[in-house]
């Protein structure tokens, strides 16, 4: 009994000190010498995988705690960490389920960063939160190129993207006075199409990027 | 013939730098106006940017083009079998493929 | 205080409880953790020491990590024994140092009928398994590229990539057509702007054609011999020379 206090006061000790990989394998080893409660191991091993940043080897530790302990608080962390791996999915299913405010935030987020802004826009909505929706705002990109970024202070994409989408098109125009119609179909779709559709593409991320900066402010989420 | 000697010659020196250079300034400017086009991780002009700078200037320049070739909607289904996998960004999936591999 | 708790540990930690952690942990891949518990291991059995470094080099060897596992590899005194000579092939088969390779793994008759596979010989491991082996077909870089010059793309689709084929087909007809267009129209200005683009286009396609043969045959070489190495079970026999 006092050999497992040592180990266990050791281990927390390693944590405190910040020497998360030393303290991992010693909850390691009270897990595998069957003298530690596995929800508290589980948990202080998914929290040091956290800390150095090896977020898939913290999300195992915490599904596993999960599963012994169902704790609703940590439900926005959890589906954090899923977001950062990649797993969209995950994070998404297990926002939809919790209750909590945050978790909504949350997901507004996610579906910002993943470009869902319809299903962002209902959230927001329903969180009563000011934003921009994207379909209104990003109107004014489609006549004059770069205006969505210029009005969100996006002003060096903005002016890029209306430099750029004028230019080519001025290009195009010329290639096709001049009745060179092959070199003006290839830099039709080269450079006007990609550089038209890149500023509309960039409208709706600017629209996206405001929307997410009220919203971090606003829920703090890092 | 006698370009390629003076590439050569300059692999590991000037024209490498500097088509790296150019390869940032493009990045900075002409790639931000345009949309997420790459259909791999890492894009096209990062690729060409690491290839230049780990295996000269002539091999880089060819990897490159090789590339630019290869990126299409229908590479993903050579995920598996040629490349290193996928990876979600946004809500797009793309085709891991490392510069390191081409050695 | 704290050197005190890891004295204490040490001393009070039976030998064979460390032992089953590090085994345990070897076992769930946790490699860097299994390093360090045998080397814990390893101060409170000393007499041990050659296997215990023999296993840990095996393990650095596992995460690639061939500075470690040669340093580890140096410290063992009796050379001629089984741990050694597995860890010493192992070492050099990782580095694809085939010939060196078999220098050690001659004292088992199944790791060295692996590497003479390996260099193209299949008479040892045919025998060891009982069954005909037949090399799998690799495209061939020459040919690949042969094609891709007089038809962009062709090399592509003789190597397996149908969809890169095609797309660098009509990418190269594109830009060739496009400089040759303008050359005919004597549009020099025009044609001085295609007709890098061609080149370019044109000589990627080409270097890509060897290299995607290239790949193809890394990749169906390391599935070929890899199917192998799990049928002899290269992996248990190793593992068997190293356990203690």
């Amino acid at each position: 009994m006092f050999v497992l206090l040592i180990f266990l006061n050791f281990a927390d000790s390693l944590y405190k000190w910040g020497e998360f990989r030393k303290a991992v394998l010693e909850y390691k080893r009270l897990l595998f010498l069957r003298k530690i409660d596995n929800s508290y191991a589980y948990y202080q091993i998914a929290k040091c995988y956290e800390n150095l940043e090896e977020f898939k080897k913290a999300l195992v530790y915490y599904q596993k705690y999960m599963a012994e302990k169902n704790d609703i608080a940590l439900i926005p962390k959890y589906a954090f960490l899923y977001f950062l791996t990649g797993e969209y999915e995950k994070a998404e299913y297990l926002l939809e389920t919790s209750p909590t405010r945050k978790s909504k935030a949350l997901l507004a987020f996610l579906y910002l960063k993943e470009g869902k802004t319809g299903k962002a826009e209902r959230i927001l909505k329903h969180l009563n939160l000011e934003y921009h929706s994207a379909g209104i705002w990003t109107i004014p990109s489609y006549l004059i190129p770069g205006m969505t970024q210029i009005l969100h202070g996006e002003f060096k994409k903005g002016i890029l993207s209306f430099i750029l989408t004028m230019f080519s098109g001025y290009m195009v125009f010329n290639e096709f006075k001049s009745k060179n119609y092959l070199s003006g179909i290839i830099l039709f779709d080269v450079l006007f199409i990609r550089f038209y559709t890149g500023n509309i593409y960039n409208a709706k991320r600017s629209v996206a990027n405001y929307n997410l900066k009220k919203l971090k402010k606003k829920y703090e989420i890092p | 013939m006698i370009l390629l000697i003076v590439l050569q010659f300059f692999e590991f020196n000037m024209a490498g730098k500097v088509t790296t250079e150019l390869i940032k300034l493009y990045q900075q400017t002409l790639s931000q106006a345009q949309a997420d086009v790459c259909n791999f991780e890492p894009s096209c002009s990062h690729f060409a940017y690491e290839v230049i700078e780990e295996y000269g200037l002539l091999k880089g320049i060819l990897l490159a083009s090789d590339r630019l070739q290869r990126c299409h909607p229908f590479a993903i289904l050579y995920s598996k079998e040629y490349y290193e996998g996928t990876i979600k960004k946004g809500n797009r999936l793309k085709v891991i493929d490392n510069p390191q591999k081409y050695k | 205080m704290i050197f005190i708790f890891i004295l204490s540990f040490s001393l009070i930690a039976k030998k064979d409880s460390v032992k089953n952690f590090a085994e345990y942990l070897e076992k769930s891949g946790e490699y860097e953790f299994a390093i360090l518990e045998y080397e814990r291991y390893l101060f409170l059995a000393p007499e041990s020491r050659d296997k215990v470094f023999s296993k840990i080099a095996y393990l650095y060897l596992k995460t690639d990590n061939f500075q470690n596992a040669f340093n580890f590899l140096n410290k063992i005194k009796t050379r001629e024994s089984k741990e050694y000579k597995a860890v010493s092939g192992y070492f050099f088969y990782k580095l694809n140092k085939i010939t060196l390779a078999k220098k050690f793994w001659t004292f088992n008759d199944t790791l060295y009928a692996y590497l003479t596979l390996i260099e193209g010989n299949k008479e040892k491991a045919e025998s060891i398994l009982n069954e005909k082996i037949k090399f799998p077909h690799f495209p061939s870089k020459f040919v690949a590229t042969i094609l891709s010059i007089f038809l962009p793309g062709a090399g592509k689709i003789y190597s397996g990539r149908l969809y890169d084929g095609i797309y660098s087909f009509l990418i190269n007809s594109i830009s060739i057509y496009s400089a040759y267009y303008f050359y005919k129209k004597r549009d020099f200005k025009r044609f001085y702007i295609t007709l890098p683009v061609a080149l370019f286009f044109y000589s990627g396609n080409v270097f890509g054609s060897y290299y995607s043969a290239k790949i193809e045959e890394k990749i169906k070489k390391k599935k070929f011999f890899d199917m192998y190495k799990k049928k002899m079970k290269i992996k248990d026999i190793l593992e068997r020379c190293l356990s203690f």
